[in-house]
């Protein structure tokens, strides 16, 4: 058989080791066969060949970086400024909404780009292509197959059979961006701007440049020529990376008007909106995902997840099956399956499931979060020693885990190890910074006496709401747990320790009071801004330390216990009664004070 | 990934050591009524099989008809009307040097078993070049008739009507051949080129081509009907006709995606695969396009238009297939492996569930396991559960440091000690368990230097010496000849731990004697309650008349100022003087130290001294160490800048450079190298800086020394003096964004609020909670002032019991505003034990 035809053949067969032997061969013996040479080049383009839009980084803001259009861009402009959720969904380490999958851009470690910029090269698209090169090359071994820089450019870009061919093998294959887009900068122009491919890849040169508004022009322009998939994509990328996700979206409904249901687009489309923090849009699209594509595993998962921390473990809980039953044998699956289990009652299924998952852990990172998940399953089965150690060994898996630190310090002062926990909640904090949680119980326990103690550790407890697991390859994962049993089970053991109660409110001046008002309103508006439940019942306390004693209007019941304790334990049942009689509800308040004292 | 797999029914192995090929499998009903499956292997053996038409039965040696040996390789099988006056269809064969042309002649006999199966070669037509695919179909809109179009590996097109040989022509642009087909509807054959476009060209145009080239023997130029841009490489080309609408779509698998072309070229739909194809195949159902595709990772998915109707799991990966009318059963799978295997297949409905292997569990011995978790919590409540294990008390227990500083200097030139005096350390170091990993520390202050400063150890078991030598490294005045000696390590139960050990270096190793100086402008008075003892008796090791009552000191190194220390014999006094407070710490700390050891036997005696440094001589350190600072981090800011300035101009550099019409630099290369020296001078005054900021720590750090020093010698509380010590902390660092100065600010102010207040508006000053940063230097002048003003002033004597009572955990101490404010993290171990005296309180109340 003629050599070249057996290249072919291998090459149609994907035996890209094998056809470009064979091409060596040709070409030993017809140095300038450019049809061998063509092929080779082709057989070892596809051979490192990755799908550079799945793969592509979540690009984080370089500070010096002059293509942001907005600084402070408004809320709901960008996706750093995406409106804050007011869901259980947990972010990741980054701060970005956690995903049902794990993407490269959803596996960021923490650190912020002044971080990164200190190493000693800037992030850039390029190092990905780079290290491919490396790769590639490594594995050959007489040499280069091209000597890149004796390569006549010019020459090749004007030969139409062999410049695409030419420009894909020096991009992946060598990672060499520069010669490439010279290679492309001279083939655009010898086909007189004519030809959209050369300006996606124009595009995608000056993305790995960071230039990022030369190639937002260039695929403009080879959308205006062409209307391409792989094109709509890369322009949302575009904005992305501009941080302009409203541009993005704007791009992505032009593409499906385009291209009606097209599920590459649609996804994109789905997981802007969850960049977005909007979840409702998001999960559309991923419904109409799966109308078009029932087999995709990350519309599956995500819309698992959505159900999840919609409080609906029963639905996700299908999800993931699905995703089981497709083949997926991973330990976040189990994880989340272990989760879903959890919260829709089968306890049955729950340990075994989180058995598997522990059995196939085997990055420490993944181990830390079934873990950190099955102390939550101890703490609904009000194990708190085992929750402990739970925890423990999320931690000697990974020491960075904030909310595994946090939940710890939670339980340690539950048993009294006050310093213990306020070292855990230091450490959290210090992990995390995005973790509020930890930061609102240091709050609480540096002011101890204020009656703070007791709501502080409620509060703490329900901030053991966890953070879901982290990413991996494949797909499924997410679940985190929430601690709704968790938490009523804390307000049932509350009542004694709202005891820790300030005495001091009668001693004051005026004065005085005035000053702690300002303090608490200061603390008010810091602990509104973080979205919480407890500003309200902060604002009646100040209300009622402020106007109880001297004005003698009773404090108001709904705000908690809390409050209304202060009170008493300030006066005594005494000006309790006394005060009964004053106020307008006074019925009521003679009942609770009862209940109250029975409490105690 | 998928929820089905296929169900093979028949399946037969060709053929060893032989490969096949996208185009080497051929179904085709051949005039009968169910399909042949023909099959062509690369090594020239051609097969022809027909699955017996029961039910789904398994391969049987009766299934296979023909079998024939071709000497050269098959290359592509194809069927169609090829013989003239014939309406049958035949079959045809392609090598790399013939298109062969067979009829399949089945001769029924009596029995099953007598059928006889015949292949008969009916004509051969030689092909000049070598050949890679061809393509049949009525050219020329002809009727009942199909002609074949071979392509040759260097894009010569061969035609053949029937038996006779028509014609040739070269497609233009071809590096290597693409898949070749016929488009009946437009009479037009589309084919890919290297280019990455799919091209067509009409028919009647390569036959006038081909009949010029003939004739005349120049190759004349033609053009293509329409060509499409499809960006990616092309693995397969289908037609696909609608039957009832007669709307011909051209469907395109590429590298990346699927496309749907209309017969004109214009892109009906197209979708992007997440996944590497191999091959597929389409067919018109119900108005759509279904294309079934194969998969890399062996999954075959079948779309509707775009949509995904079925996927499956194969357990084999295909090079070829097609649908077939097996077994009485239309749109059976015939699959093609590329070693050969040919099978029969089904897409099974019947799911099939992933079972996850098993986990490796035994069964439990409740009493066993029972008996051994308690065991192991046992265990586990020791570790972890133990506040006490985690702080560092009993680390002496298990690791001893000895330190001893040899109180004779050695003249060593090899370090850079700069007076060539060097004082050796020997530090013993006893561990009483293995330690795995033991890392010794020893920290001198500036100026002084220790070498080799740290030592790691490996599993340490035996008692260890390490020695390493202190010396001057710059000639700066000394402040401290404090040596430190910390060993950190992992103790057995995994807790961090470590020792620290503090030594004196020997004073002879920075100052020597000198000439005495009668006046000098800075003073320092020890009182002491005991008869003074002679200098010579203080300082033995120097040469004294026993009835000197002055020696005189200066650093080795420096043109640092002498002190004198005088001896007033009738009043009890010592005097140390010099020209710089700077100078004197040192000497006032060696002074105590010694006076105290030399009366270390008396009872009830003390060191007094009321000299306090003047304020201003701390406001000027602390004014020239707070400029240096701020310089430094101007600097820094500046150097920051011009960084950013230097990686603008070069992206606006990279952007000129890159414009297709070229413009001048305007200049930037200018711009680039100003900026560029400028960041290099600016970094020569940075180390600069830096030195200047080095030398003024120091001399701070000196003074500040020097007050704490004095400071521990007047009569105050025990407790508000550790506080002051801690607030003039003589340990200067310069961090990023907090400096020295921001923190004392901050202590500054809590000690004006708390021990050292002064009136009750003192107590009501706003808290600071945070360290904020200090803008002006005034601000922490006039703090420094007033606590010097107030130590003195025995302020202190009322506002200690303020502190103490607050220590009590006294509930009734709460009204003060003071303990509200105590430093953060001091209060906290009270809570609980608050806790319970406050639900004591309530439970007699009630």
């Amino acid at each position: 058989m003629d050599p070249l035809y057996l290249a072919l053949s291998l090459f149609r067969r994907r035996k890209f080791d094998k056809c470009a032997e064979v091409c060596s061969e040709i070409l030993e013996s017809q140095p300038l066969d450019q049809a061998a040479w063509c092929l080779k080049m082709r057989a070892l383009t596809q051979r490192v060949y990755v799908d550079d839009i799945e793969s592509e980084d979540l690009y984080e803001g370089d500070f010096l970086d002059d293509n942001a259009v907005a600084t402070a861009p408004r809320p709901g402009t960008s996706i750093k400024t995406a409106a804050p959720t007011t869901s259980v969904r947990p972010n990741t380490s980054t701060g970005r909404p956690i995903s049902g999958v794990a993407r490269p851009g959803t596996q960021l470690r923490p650190g912020s780009a002044l971080d990164r910029l200190k190493t000693a090269r800037p992030a850039s698209q390029s190092a990905r292509a780079i290290r491919l090169g490396t790769a590639a090359m490594y594995s050959q071994k007489e040499g280069p197959f091209i000597q890149v820089s004796r390569l006549n450019i010019a020459k090749y870009a004007k030969n139409s059979g062999l410049s695409k061919p030419l420009f894909e093998y020096l991009f992946y294959h060598e990672g060499d961006v520069r010669n490439a887009m010279e290679l492309a900068v001279q083939a655009t122009q010898f086909c007189r701007f004519e030809d959209w491919w050369w300006k996606v890849q124009l595009g995608k040169c000056y993305i790995a440049l960071n230039l990022i508004r030369d190639a937002e022009q260039q695929m403009r322009s080879a959308l205006k020529q062409h209307h391409h998939v792989e094109s709509f994509i890369r322009l949302t990328r575009i904005y992305l990376r501009l941080d302009q996700p409203l541009s993005a979206v704007e791009i992505c409904k032009a593409g499906l008007e385009i291209f009606p249901n097209d599920v590459s687009i649609m996804t994109e489309l789905a997981r802007l909106y969850e960049n977005l923090n909007e979840t409702a849009p998001s999960v559309k699209f991923y419904r109409s995902v799966v109308i078009e594509d029932a087999m995709n595993t990350e519309a599956i998962a995500c819309i698992g997840m959505y159900h999840f921390y919609n409080n609906q473990p029963e639905m996700a809980l299908r999800y993931y099956r699905r995703v089981l039953a497709m083949g997926a044998h991973s330990a976040e699956l189990y994880n989340n399956l272990g989760l879903c289990c959890l919260y829709s009652q089968q306890l049955d299924l729950t340990t075994s499931l989180f058995q598997r998952a522990l059995d196939l852990a085997i990055d420490p990172l993944i181990k830390a979060e079934v873990w950190y998940n099955l102390s939550h399953l101890a703490l609904s089965a009000g194990d708190l020693e085992l929750a402990v150690q739970c925890l423990n060994l999320c931690l000697s898996s990974d020491s960075t885990h904030a909310s595994a630190f946090n939940n710890l310090a939670v339980l340690h002062h539950k048993m009294g190890r006050i310093n213990l926990a306020k070292a855990y909640f230091t450490s959290a904090a210090a992990l995390d910074p995005n973790l509020y949680e930890p930061k609102t119980n240091l709050e609480f326990l540096q002011i101890p006496r204020r009656g703070g103690t007791a709501s502080a550790l409620g509060r703490g407890t329900t901030k053991l709401a966890a953070r879901s697991v982290r990413p991996a390859a494949l797909a499924a994962r997410g679940g985190a747990p929430r601690t709704g049993r968790f938490r009523a089970q804390n307000r049932t053991g509350r009542a004694h320790s709202s005891d820790v109660l300030p005495r001091s409110v009668p001693d004051r001046s005026r004065v005085e009071i005035g000053n702690l008002v300002e303090e608490h309103l200061c603390r008010l508006i810091e602990t509104a801004l973080s979205g919480s439940a407890k500003a309200r019942v902060w604002c009646l306390w100040v209300l009622c330390v402020v106007n109880s004693p001297e004005l003698g209007i009773a404090p108001e019941w709904g705000c908690g216990g809390t409050v209304f304790r202060i009170f008493l334990s300030a006066h005594g049942e005494d000006s309790f009664t006394e005060r009964a009689l004053i106020c307008p509800n006074s019925k009521e308040l003679c009942q609770r004070s009862e209940h109250c004292f029975n409490l105690h | 990934m998928s929820l089905f797999k296929i169900r093979t029914f028949w399946s037969v192995h060709c053929e060893e050591d032989s490969s096949y090929d996208q185009n080497s499998l051929l179904v085709t009903k051949l005039n009968h009524e169910s399909d042949f499956l023909i099959v062509g292997s690369h090594s020239g053996i051609l097969k022809v099989f027909k699955p017996s038409s029961d039910n789904f039965k398994e391969y049987t040696p009766a299934d296979l008809l023909i079998e024939t040996i071709l000497k050269e390789p098959i290359l592509q099988l194809s069927c169609g009307r090829f013989l003239s006056g014939s309406s049958k269809v035949q079959l045809a064969v392609l090598q790399p040097k013939s298109l062969n042309v067979y009829d399949l002649i089945v001769k029924e006999g009596a029995t099953e078993h007598g059928v006889q199966n015949i292949l008969e070669q009916l004509y051969v037509h030689k092909l000049q070049k070598l050949a890679f695919n061809f393509c049949v179909g009525p050219f020329g809109g002809v009727e009942n008739r199909d002609f074949i179009c071979v392509q040759s590996l260097d894009g010569l097109l061969t035609f053949f009507e029937q038996e006779s040989f028509a014609f040739c022509c070269f497609l233009p642009d071809v590096l290597l051949p693409g898949p070749l087909t016929f488009v009946k509807s437009s009479d037009s054959f589309v084919t890919s080129n290297s280019n990455w476009h799919i091209i067509s060209f009409r028919y009647k145009l390569l036959s006038e081509a081909g009949q010029n080239s003939t004739e005349g023997g120049n190759v004349s130029k033609f053009s293509s009907d329409w060509s499409f841009n499809l960006g990616e490489g092309i693995i397969n080309l289908d037609v696909v006709q609608d039957t009832t609408s007669r709307i011909t779509f051209i469907m395109v698998l590429g590298e990346r995606s699927i496309f749907c072309l209309s017969d004109i070229g214009k892109l009906k739909y197209m979708k992007r695969l997440e996944f590497s194809p191999l091959n597929f195949i389409n067919y018109f159902l119900n108005d759509r396009i279904m294309s079934l595709v194969v998969s890399e990772t062996n999954n075959l998915l079948i779309y509707q238009n775009t949509s995904l109707k079925w996927c499956s799991q194969l357990h084999v990966s295909p090079i070829s297939f097609n649908r077939g009318f097996v077994c009485n059963t239309n749109g059976v799978l015939v699959l093609l492996q590329e070693d050969g295997t040919l099978s029969c297949s089904y897409l099974g409905t019947e799911p099939s569930l992933f079972v996850a292997p098993p986990l490796a569990l035994q069964d439990l011995d409740f009493e066993k396991a029972g008996q051994e978790l308690t065991k192991l919590h046992k265990i586990v409540k020791n570790t972890y559960s133990n506040d006490i294990k985690v702080t560092n008390a009993s680390t002496e227990r298990e690791l001893v440091l000895n330190v001893s500083v040899s109180p004779n200097l050695e003249e060593n030139t090899l370090h850079k000690a700069i007076n060539n005096k060097i004082c050796p350390i020997s530090i013993d170091i006893m561990p009483h368990t293995l330690f795995e990993e033991v890392q010794v520390t020893v920290v001198v202050d500036y100026p002084l230097k220790v070498s080799p400063q740290t030592e790691f150890f490996h599993n340490l078991s035996e008692k260890t010496t390490m020695t390493c030598c202190v010396f001057m490294e710059k000639p700066e005045e000394v402040s401290s000849l404090n040596v430190q000696v910390v060993a950190s390590f992992i103790s057995n139960l995994g807790v961090p731990r470590s020792v620290m050990k503090c030594a004196m270096l020997p004073l002879n190793l920075v100052l020597e004697t000198c000439a005495p100086c009668k006046e000098s402008e800075c003073k320092v008075t020890l009182n002491i309650n005991q008869s003074p003892v002679g200098l010579s008796a203080l300082f033995p090791e120097y040469i004294l008349s026993s009835n000197n009552n002055a020696i005189a000191f200066k650093n080795t190194a420096t043109d640092g100022k002498v002190v004198t220390v005088l001896l007033a014999k009738s009043s009890e006094r010592y005097r140390l003087q010099s020209d710089s407070f700077a100078s004197l710490n040192l000497l006032v700390e060696e002074m105590v130290i010694r006076l105290k050891k030399h009366y270390s036997n008396v009872d009830g005696f003390s060191i007094t001294s009321n000299s306090f440094p003047p304020v201003n001589t701390i406001v000027d350190c602390i004014k020239t160490h707070f400029y240096a600072q701020q310089k430094f981090v101007s600097l820094q800011n500046q150097i920051t800048q011009l960084g950013a300035q230097l990686r603008l101009i070069q992206k606006r550099l990279i952007a000129k450079f890159k414009i297709k019409n070229p413009t001048s630099l305007a200049n930037l290369e200018l711009l680039l190298g100003d900026t560029y020296s400028e960041i290099m001078k600016l970094t020569e005054e940075f180390d600069e800086e830096k030195n200047n900021l080095v030398k003024s720590r120091n001399k701070l750090s000196s003074v500040l020394q020097l007050l704490i020093n004095i400071t521990k010698l007047m009569d105050v509380n025990n407790k508000a003096r550790q506080l002051i010590e801690s607030a003039f902390n003589p340990v200067i660092y310069d961090l990023d964004g907090q400096s020295w100065e921001d923190i004392t600010d901050a202590s500054f102010s809590y000690l004006l609020r708390t021990v050292l207040a002064k009136s009750e508006k003192d107590k009501l000053r706003p808290a600071q909670t945070n360290f904020e940063e200090v803008k002006d230097v005034s601000k922490i002048e006039k703090h420094l002032t007033l606590i010097l003003e107030r130590i003195p002033k025995g302020m202190l004597q009322e506002s200690p019991s303020l502190l103490d009572e607050a220590e009590q955990e006294n509930v009734d101490t709460e009204d003060n505003n003071v303990t509200e404010s105590l430093p953060i993290g001091s209060k906290i171990g009270e809570s609980s034990s608050q806790l319970l005296l406050s639900r004591r309180g309530l439970t007699k109340k009630s």
